[in-house]
């Protein structure tokens, strides 16, 4: 039982398993169906880590932290929102491993939904700008920060909390490791800063393609987010954004 | 090997054929409206607009939901409209089986999407399978598309190598080119911004540039290519030839290719190709530059840039490229597709990681499968608006009847009518306002007056003026005219207390005659203790070093300067006004001098000239030089004595010692005689003579007609602009001018025509002018409706009396004109009085964060020669360029081919360069003036780095993002005889040839038959001025 840790690789991705969670994404046919694989994925991670209680080797944390870096640089030059969005998932999920590392199993839980969170949040924009422009695409039809001026807040905003930015919960998680790590281990610690520094980086790329720039000809043509809609959206995100400022009242 | 004279300059002819296309970009200083189209004026509107979108990448009319919105206020001409897309229809319409023209109307006046729009994907047959409702899915949709022409035409051997190369390889190279030769050209172009010059500039730009280049770090990686390029030549032609050889691109595609690389960056190069014809301009000389020099740069950096960068993807070479297409056609066309935007955008990741693997056989596949899906998407897509545009036009019953023939043809008339739109849109607004402006123009004769006018005022025909002129009219007995802003005078004018000329006439005149403007006070002009401040904290901001400590020290300075500017702009304003030292009351020396004056001007100075070398290279004290020993050093200086023995008295030099010093007084202090030549050549400059005086203000009053019945006062009533933090100043300054003020102009004609000896030469000449009559320059601010007069001192006291009466009529104009302009600027504004729209139009003008703070010439669109009564009672809201013209003082219609030739061309490139700037801000205008930066003094850039901004800001043109100025060609109206008038347009080239390639619209009133003839398409038509006469319209074949 003890080995069963192993099946958790899947699902909190180290690479080369990781590759099975990114062609899940790939295959999805739709946003809402994405949506759940984000929110659900990890937490059979660790529910399965929590079930096995095994004693994990060190050399995990260096595999964990490689396979994160790994797919934060790749991020940078992925320009489609949902691959972008998985790899920074995976980067974010392998770092739950480092988190194990320094908290218990039960914090974990909430760590990665703390990370889980936006990036379903995410993956119905996704959805969202799909369904207008036929991808989610960054630098194909322009930016549309001046045609569709509510769906791209939206999107800044859930990138934002996507990129553990302060106050949604991602960067109280990315905090807490780096500060656990700083003492024990140096290397880690600036591993992990790497990590965040280049999930910024990939996501402003990201935002410049797609929200960012001159309005294709055509974005006259507007069909913005609804109000309701944004409002749903909104709430979402304040949710986790006090669901982050709890993180920092209990961490 | 060094290239040999002929093969240098067969380089020269092509790079200087090549950048024609490119129009010439003035510096801000003095900004000049110009057609950015200039180059292509050779060719009709409609084919120059479509070379231009080519060339600039750039869009060339409106969007048509901008036109639809003017359908919507009335200012498209229905009846024209229709006429147009009914002909079209006829032309195009082939047994389609569909009302073509109700289709066409629909697709104007209701759609907002192309229907036509093709990415490159759809064929018709696809269109019509949808159409059809057949399985389009199943069946192979994927037509034959001939993958390496359409590479080819993409990737053309006249396109530079390395836009190919980002083109497939998203590599960037072109964008870093521009980077690095943007700041090369602020480096070498800098006109004293940059504290730290660069150096060796005089040798010129690309010598100079490669000097630096060689110490440059980043370049120093690739100093040993550049070497082995550079070292070679012994010339930029030579580095051409390397780097085109190099790149093999032949010899056919060079001028091509050149076009290309230089239209990149259209404002530099406009500004060097401006500078290359300015023989005279200061920095010009001084640090000479031309397309060559410019080339050289730019084809060496990208040569160097493509070594690096594209190194291991093999394409340096045209043949190389044209071999890929052949060898690679798959992974280059989906190449191409994903990094040119043209991707379909659901399989973009594909085609990304298609790519990525780079296997052959799974790539075809998937290239295949792309296509076909691709097709599918844009056909239904198509076949969508098709069906949308025939429920519009109750044929959607027929549509799904038409064959796959008629498809087609449907296809065809459709996308060849899209493709004409624009055209039909504009041509229907013109006439509208054409119609509108027949219907305000009164026709006949002018009735004689009984009395003269109270006074009479010669404004410039700028369109500010119309506003003005009918405020002026409406107040009091006031008659006014419009002549171009220099008034006829063209001179070059150095100011008091600068060292330079300003030529203060049209650009296309080149003055002979300089002005000079001295001062009547006898104390030489001292620096004020706040300029003298001013300059001082300037300096230390230029500065490198002292910004670090004098930031705590006199930061504080800058705040209140801060606070003053942002929160009481006028009371800061008033204040600092007081502080200022006030230019003194100056005259201007404009009568020319005699042979002997000259002679005795040159003879002072060298007399002078030869006291103080004595003085300072002697040491022999001024009590004892006379007379007679200067008058003989001066002899022997020009070589008219070879001995001054007097000197050699007095002085006890011997005689080496004396020919050395005179030897020094003739280099040294250049007392010889081919600067004493010089000297009285320059002299010769200044000035009129008599008859020259007499001519200008006899043409110019006799071109505007006013020849009897002079007033008391006659204003000549310059204008300018003042406003503060605007690098576009001078935009909004006398365009007739040189882009400078107008008064200077106006003192100066004001002063010819008060001189008593020209109006006796007048009188001779059948212009006699009272006695009584007195003309006075004045200044009309076009920001803050004021106008004020000048040199009143000159006034005779019997005029005094009135000039109240004339102040306050003056006064009362400007009131009036404020309020009407400040409902343009602010549609929202609250304030109601005259006077309080007067002192908020001055808030304006002081207010540093106003980026608009008058519209300037935006909205022109007319051009009227003729009498002030065709438009006495039209209301032209200051969208008129009106130059008074009386035919019956110009039988032969000289004075009018000189309006032609003069004013009338100008107004033409100003109007074009707002219609340009409106219909594609960002490439043919410059965009936001928020983003703006001053660039060496001489230009503006959008942030820090970009290429030099032409055209007319967002703020001049656009209102809240939507055009303000409505953008159509200039219609230009002549009151005149019609054969005449056709005679006098067809003496005048230029006009001409505006005329017949639809550049202008031209009507002519005749009215001696009351007919208007009206220039369209080649052909004159005519209708009655008067809608009651009735006259049968016929139509003449053009001369």
């Amino acid at each position: 039982m003890n080995q069963m840790w192993w099946f958790s690789v899947v699902f909190l991705p180290l690479f080369p398993f990781s590759a099975v969670f990114v062609l899940l994404i790939k295959m999805l046919p739709n946003a809402w169906l994405r949506g759940i694989a984000f929110l659900l994925w990890p937490l059979a991670g660790v529910w399965l880590l929590e079930a096995t209680q095994a004693n994990l080797p060190d050399w995990v944390l260096y595999w964990a932290l490689g396979t994160s870096l790994l797919y934060a640089f790749r991020a940078l030059v992925i320009r489609e929102l949902n691959l972008w969005l998985s790899y920074i998932a995976v980067s974010a999920w392998s770092i739950l491993w480092v988190v194990l590392s320094g908290s218990d199993l039960t914090n974990l839980m909430l760590f990665a939904l703390g990370f889980t969170l936006p990036m379903a949040l995410m993956a119905l924009l996704g959805g969202e700008l799909k369904q207008r422009f036929t991808a989610a695409y960054g630098g194909l039809y322009g930016g549309i920060a001046q045609s569709h001026p509510r769906l791209s807040a939206m999107l800044v905003f859930t990138l934002l909390a996507v990129i553990a930015t302060p106050l949604f919960p991602g960067f109280f998680t990315m905090m807490s490791s780096i500060m656990a790590q700083m003492l024990n281990s140096p290397v880690i610690a600036i591993g992990l800063l790497l990590i965040w520094l280049l999930w910024s980086w990939s996501g402003i790329l990201l935002l410049q393609g797609l929200v960012m720039g001159p309005e294709d000809a055509l974005s006259g043509l507007t069909d913005d987010l609804a109000v309701w809609r944004v409002g749903t959206y909104a709430l979402l995100l304040i949710g986790m954004g006090i669901f982050g400022l709890s993180f920092a009242v209990v961490f | 090997m060094a290239l040999t004279l002929g093969r240098k300059l067969g380089i020269r002819s092509m790079v200087y054929v090549a950048g024609k296309p490119i129009p010439f970009f003035w510096p801000m200083r003095s900004f000049i409206h110009h057609n950015p189209l200039h180059g292509l004026e050779n060719l009709p509107f409609d084919e120059a607009v479509v070379k231009a979108h080519k060339l600039f990448h750039a869009n060339t009319y409106l969007p048509r939901t901008t036109y639809q919105n003017y359908w919507q206020q009335g200012k498209v001409c229905q009846q024209t409209l229709h006429a147009s897309t009914a002909k079209l229809a006829q032309e195009l319409n082939n047994d389609l089986g569909v009302d073509l023209e109700q289709w066409f109307a629909n697709l104007m006046l209701n759609t907002v999407e192309p229907v036509t729009s093709n990415k490159g994907g759809f064929s018709a047959e696809a269109v019509w399978r949808v159409l059809q409702g057949a399985d389009h899915k199943s069946a192979d949709v994927v037509h034959e598309l001939d993958l390496p022409d359409i590479l080819n035409r993409k990737l053309s051997a006249d396109r530079p190598l390395y836009e190919s190369i980002d083109l497939l390889f998203d590599t960037g190279i072109g964008e870093e080119l521009d980077e690095l030769v943007i700041k090369s050209c602020l480096d070498f172009f800098d006109e004293g911004q940059s504290v730290w010059k660069m150096p060796g500039r005089r040798k010129g730009l690309f010598q100079a540039w490669y000097q630096m280049a060689s110490r440059n770090r980043w370049l120093s990686r690739r100093a040993r290519f550049i070497h082995a390029l550079v070292d070679d030549a012994d010339s930029p032609e030579d580095v051409i030839d390397a780097v085109m050889r190099r790149f093999q691109v032949p010899e056919a595609a060079w001028q091509s290719y050149f076009t290309y690389e230089l239209s990149r960056l259209h404002g530099w190069v406009g500004f060097i190709r401006w500078r290359e014809n300015s023989k005279n301009y200061y920095w010009r000389v001084r640090y000479p530059a031309d397309l060559v020099d410019y080339l050289a740069v730019r084809l060496t950096l990208s040569a160097a840039l493509l070594q690096e960068r594209a190194r291991k993807i093999g394409l340096l070479t045209v043949p190389a490229m044209q071999d890929a297409i052949q060898s690679r056609t798959i992974e280059l066309f989906l190449r191409q597709e994903l990094y040119s935007g043209e991707v379909f955008p659901p399989l973009a990741q594909q085609v990304e990681s298609s790519i990525a693997l780079n296997r052959a056989r799974s790539m075809e596949k998937f290239c295949i499968e792309y296509l076909r899906r691709k097709s599918v998407y844009e056909a239904e897509q198509c076949a969508r608006r098709l069906q949308a545009l025939a429920k519009q036009s109750d044929d959607t019953a027929a549509l799904k009847t038409l064959s796959l023939e008629q498809v087609t043809d449907l296809l065809h008339a459709l996308r060849s009518f899209e493709k004409r739109e624009g055209q039909l849109w504009l041509e229907a607004m013109e006439q509208q306002s054409m119609d509108n402006l027949l219907q305000d123009i009164c026709g006949g004769d002018d009735k004689d007056r009984e009395k003269r006018p109270f006074a009479q005022a010669l404004f410039c025909i700028d369109t500010r003026s119309e506003r003005i002129r009918r405020h002026l009219e409406s107040v009091g007995d006031y008659q006014t005219y419009g002549i171009a802003g220099f008034f006829g005078v063209p001179f070059s004018f150095m100011e008091l207390g600068k060292g330079s000329e300003t030529h203060l006439c049209p650009i296309l005149l080149t003055p002979k005659n300089l002005v000079l403007e001295i001062s009547r006070d006898e104390t030489v002009m001292d620096e004020a203790a706040l300029s003298a401040l001013e300059k001082a904290i300037h300096e230390l901001k230029e500065s490198i070093f002292s910004p670090f400590v004098t930031v705590e020290a006199i930061g504080l300075l800058f705040g209140f300067d801060m606070f003053g500017k942002t929160l009481a702009p006028r009371t800061y304003h008033g204040l600092r006004k007081h502080l200022h030292q006030h230019k003194p009351i100056t005259y201007l020396l404009q009568d020319k001098l005699s042979r002997e004056q000259a002679d005795s001007v040159v003879r002072a100075v060298q007399r002078a000239l030869i006291e103080n070398a004595v003085e300072l290279d002697l040491g022999i004290p001024k009590e004892r030089i006379t007379d007679d020993m200067v008058r003989q050093l001066r002899e022997c200086a020009l070589e008219h004595e070879s001995d001054a023995p007097l000197v050699r008295e007095e002085l006890h030099m011997k005689s080496g010692d004396l020919e050395e010093f005179v030897n020094r007084l003739r280099q040294t202090y250049q007392i010889n005689p081919p600067f004493a030549r010089l000297q009285l050549e320059r002299l010769g400059r200044i000035g009129f003579s008599l008859d020259e005086q007499v001519n200008f203000v006899s043409t110019a009053l006799r071109s505007i007609g006013l020849t009897t019945q002079f007033s008391r006062f006659v204003l000549l009533m310059g204008h300018g602009s003042r406003s503060e933090n605007n690098p576009y100043e001078s935009a909004l300054d006398c365009g007739a001018c040189g882009g400078n003020h107008g008064l200077f102009n106006a003192r100066v004609l004001a002063y010819m025509a008060n001189k008593p000896q020209v109006r006796a030469k007048l009188k001779q000449q059948g212009l006699p002018i009272a006695d009584d009559v007195w003309f006075i320059p004045a200044m009309h601010n076009t920001t803050t409706d004021e106008m004020n007069l000048y040199d009143l001192e000159l006034l005779p006291s019997s005029h005094l009396i009135y000039l109240d009466r004339l102040r306050n009529g003056l006064i009362a104009a400007s009131r009036l004109c404020a309020k009407e302009r400040l409902l343009t600027l602010d549609e929202h504004t609250e304030v109601e009085e005259p006077a309080a729209a007067f002192i908020e139009v001055q808030r304006n003008a002081m207010d540093w964060s106003q980026v608009r703070p008058e519209w300037g010439l935006s909205r022109n669109v007319y051009f009227i020669i003729g009498r002030r009564r065709l438009t006495r009672n039209a209301n032209l809201e200051g969208r008129s360029f009106l130059h008074s013209y009386d035919y019956r003082e110009d039988p032969n219609c000289r004075l009018l081919a000189n309006i032609l030739g003069g004013p009338l061309v100008v107004g033409q490139w100003i109007n074009m360069e707002h219609y340009f700037s409106t219909v594609d801000n960002e490439r043919l205008g410059s965009g936001s003036k928020v983003y703006h930066n001053v660039a060496g003094r001489f230009g503006v850039m959008t942030g820090n780095l970009s290429d030099l901004r032409t055209g007319l800001p967002a703020q001049t043109v656009l209102n809240r993002g939507t055009p303000y100025h409505e953008p159509l060609r200039l219609i230009t109206v002549i009151e005149g005889p019609y054969a005449t008038t056709i005679k006098a347009i067809e003496e005048v080239a230029a006009v001409s040839r505006l005329v017949r390639n639809h550049w202008i619209r031209l009507m002519i009133i005749d009215p001696e038959t009351g007919l208007v003839h009206s220039y369209e398409k080649g052909e004159w038509t005519q209708q009655a001025l008067d809608k009651d006469q009735t006259v049968n319209a016929s139509v003449e074949e053009c001369a």
